[in-house]
C-alpha cells in the first residue's frame, strides 16, 4: 500500500486523521497542572536563571571567606571524641516502629493500606549505632520570631526582620500566618513574623556569639531545658525580648530597635535521638538542665 | 575422648603466663587559638573575602547615624564621599559609578571614630595618656601566636604551639612511650579510667583539671616483650598545670610530627591514627 504511513502504524478505533494530518507533531500534548512562567525563559532573562552558587549569578554570595574557628574545632576535635564518647560495645540498630501488615491470608489484606505503626501515628526511624559514618553533626539553625503585633499594625514587621537580619548576617523572610483565626485576630496570608535559616559560616558565628556573649549574659538563664526536642535529634530554645538585648549588634543600638522580639532557635543536628544531639550541643558550649517538676 | 582434648586444652593455656592488663593515658592538650593556614589556604580566603566585600550591599548609613547629629559629622569627617564623574577629568583607574555615596566599582571601606589615641594621631607636644586595663576604650591587641615557650622551644611546657594539639609522652628505661599504668595490688580490680586517673594525678600531681573522654579504651596495644595488653584511655587536659612529681621524671608535650622523631617507628605507625594532624 501508500508508504506514506509508518511502519508501525496499527490500525484501531481511532480515526486516522491524525496520522494522515501534515505537520503532525509527535511531541505529545501536555496539560500541565504545574504553572510554567514562560515569560522566565525569555532569553533576556537567562542570567537569572543561573544558580546563587555560581559565580556568574546576579545574587552570588561567596560563602568560604574566612575560617570557621567553631567547625575546625568540631571537625579536629569533636568529632573523634564523640564517636568514642558514643562507642557502646555489641550495640544492635534499634528498629524505629513501622506501617504494619495486616497478613497475607487474604487478597484484600495483601492489598489494603498498611497499618499504623505500633504505639504512634506516624512511623519513627531507626537508630544505629555510633560509627565514623553517622557521628552527630550540626546542618543548620532555623530561627523564628512571631509578632503579634505586625497582625494589626504590618509595619512592625519590619523591624522585626531587621533585628534577624541584624543578629545572623543574613536576609531574614517573611512568615505569614496560615490560618484564620478570629480570637487572635489572625488572618490568612498577613504577615507576622519573620525567619532564617542559618548554615556553614553564618551558623558557626552566631553560635558562638550565643555561647560566648548572649547566654552567659542572661541572667535567669539556667540552661535549654533537658526536655526539650523533637525526639529526633532538634533542640530548641527560647529567648525573651529582654534577652534579645544581649546580641552586640542590637546592645549598641538599642534605640534603633524601640520594639524587640523574642526568638525561637532550633538547632537541627543529623543526630537521631535527642540524647545525642545534646551531646554534641553541649559539646559545643550549650548548657543544659532538668526543670523541676512543679516550675 | 573430647574430655581429654579439652583438658591438655586447659593445661596448655596455664602454662603460658596471663598478660598483665595495664592502661596508657592518651592525654592532650587541644589547640588553643586557630590552626595556621598555608600560605594557599590563606591567599583564597583573602580572595573570596574581597569578593565578599565587594559584592557586599552598600552601608545603611542613613540607618545608623541620623542627619544633623553630632555622630553623623564625625561620621562624614572621617568617611569623604568618592569624587563623582567629571567629563573634564581625567580618571586613571577608571570611571566612577556612584551609587548612595559609594563606588560601586570597589568594596566599601568605613572609619569609625576610634576610642582611644595612637602615636601618629597626636599632636606635637603631647603624650599618649596612660590607659589602665580595665578601661573599655582601651585599644585591645590580641596576644601573641607565638609564647616565650615557642622562643625558647621549651618542649616541657604546656603553652607551646597554641595551634596544635600537644600529646604527653614519658621516658621510660630510655623509651619514650605514652605515660602506662599498672595496677600495683589486685584485690579488688580498678577500672581502666580510674586506674589511668591515679596514674596521672601520680604523675603530674593533683593541680590538673582534665576531661576523660570516655571509659571505653580507645585502642589495645600488645605489648609483646612485657607481656602487657595496654589499654589506651583518652582525655584532655583543660587547666591546670602539669608539675612532674618526681624530680626525674622526664616527660614532653609534642606534636604529632614530633612524637614521629620520638616514639619508637612501629609504636608509632600503630597509634597514629589516635593523634590529631591539627
Amino acid at each position: 500500500m501508500s508508504t506514506s504511513i509508518s511502519h508501525n502504524f496499527i490500525r484501531s478505533f481511532s480515526s486516522t486523521s491524525s496520522v494522515a494530518r501534515t505537520g503532525y507533531s509527535t511531541v505529545h500534548p501536555v496539560h500541565h497542572l504545574v504553572k510554567v512562567k514562560k515569560n522566565a525563559l525569555k532569553p533576556s532573562f537567562q542570567e537569572f536563571l543561573i544558580p546563587r552558587d555560581d559565580i556568574r549569578a546576579v545574587g552570588y554570595k561567596p560563602k568560604e571567606i574566612d575560617q570557621d574557628r567553631l567547625m575546625d574545632y568540631y571537625h579536629n576535635t569533636l568529632q573523634s571524641d564523640l564517636m568514642l564518647n558514643m562507642y557502646k560495645h555489641d550495640s544492635k540498630k534499634i528498629l524505629g516502629s513501622k506501617l504494619r501488615s495486616w497478613g497475607n491470608d487474604s487478597p484484600f489484606k495483601l492489598y489494603r493500606e498498611l497499618k499504623k505503626p505500633k504505639g504512634s501515628l506516624n512511623q519513627t526511624r531507626d537508630i544505629n549505632p555510633i560509627t565514623f559514618k553517622n557521628i552527630p553533626q550540626l546542618e543548620s539553625i532555623s530561627i523564628q520570631i512571631y509578632n503579634k503585633d505586625a497582625l494589626e499594625n504590618p509595619w512592625l514587621n519590619i523591624s522585626s526582620r531587621l533585628l534577624l537580619s541584624q543578629i545572623t548576617n543574613v536576609k531574614a523572610k517573611q512568615i505569614s500566618a496560615k490560618a484564620n483565626i478570629l480570637p487572635w485576630k489572625l488572618r490568612r496570608g498577613k504577615a507576622c513574623g519573620a525567619k532564617v535559616e542559618l548554615t556553614g559560616l553564618d551558623m558557626s558565628q552566631f553560635i558562638t556569639t550565643l555561647v560566648e556573649i548572649v547566654l552567659p549574659r542572661i541572667r535567669t538563664f539556667q540552661g535549654i531545658r533537658l526536655t526539650s526536642g523533637d525526639k529526633n535529634g532538634n533542640i530548641t530554645l527560647g529567648l525573651d525580648p529582654e534577652d534579645v538585648k544581649h546580641f552586640p549588634e542590637v546592645e549598641a543600638f538599642q534605640e534603633l530597635f524601640p520594639n524587640l522580639d523574642g526568638l525561637h532557635i532550633t538547632l537541627k543536628t543529623n543526630a537521631r535521638t535527642d540524647e545525642r544531639a545534646r551531646t554534641l550541643l553541649s559539646s559545643l558550649g550549650f548548657p543544659f538542665y532538668k526543670p523541676r517538676r512543679n516550675s | 575422648m573430647i574430655g581429654g582434648l579439652r583438658r591438655s586444652a586447659i593445661r596448655a593455656y596455664a602454662t603460658k603466663s596471663s598478660p598483665i592488663i595495664s592502661s596508657s593515658l592518651l592525654l592532650s592538650r587541644n589547640p588553643v587559638v586557630t590552626a595556621d593556614l598555608d600560605p594557599f589556604q590563606s591567599q583564597f580566603y583573602k580572595y573570596q573575602q574581597e569578593l565578599w566585600r565587594r559584592l557586599m550591599w552598600t552601608f545603611p548609613k542613613w540607618f545608623y547615624f541620623r542627619e544633623g547629629t553630632l555622630a553623623e559629622q564625625r561620621y562624614r569627617q572621617l568617611n569623604r564621599d568618592p569624587v563623582a564623574y567629571n567629563p573634564d577629568l581625567e580618571f586613571p583607574r577608571g570611571k566612577p559609578e556612584i551609587r548612595h555615596r559609594r563606588d560601586r566599582r570597589f568594596k566599601q571601606e568605613i572609619k569609625l571614630p576610634k576610642t582611644y589615641k595612637l602615636a601618629e594621631d597626636l599632636a606635637e607636644g603631647e603624650t599618649l595618656p596612660v590607659v589602665s586595663k580595665n578601661d573599655l576604650a582601651r585599644q585591645i591587641i590580641p596576644n601573641s601566636r607565638i609564647t616565650e615557650a615557642d622562643k625558647v622551644n621549651d618542649l616541657t611546657s604546656l603553652e607551646r604551639k597554641l595551634s596544635r594539639t600537644l600529646y604527653l609522652i614519658i621516658n621510660q628505661n630510655g623509651k619514650w612511650i605514652l605515660p602506662n599504668f599498672t595496677e600495683q595490688s589486685s584485690e579488688v580490680p580498678t577500672a581502666l579510667h580510674k586506674l589511668a586517673e591515679d596514674g596521672l594525678y601520680q604523675l603530674g600531681g593533683e593541680k590538673i583539671n582534665y576531661f576523660n573522654v570516655s571509659n571505653t579504651p580507645c585502642h589495645l596495644h600488645i605489648n609483646q616483650a612485657e607481656n602487657k595488653k595496654e589499654f589506651i584511655i583518652k582525655s584532655h587536659i583543660l587547666s591546670g598545670e602539669f608539675k612532674p612529681q618526681d624530680e626525674s621524671l622526664k616527660y614532653l608535650w609534642l606534636t604529632k610530627e614530633e612524637l614521629k622523631d620520638k616514639l619508637d617507628a612501629k609504636y608509632y605507625y600503630e597509634i597514629n591514627h589516635l593523634f590529631s594532624d591539627v
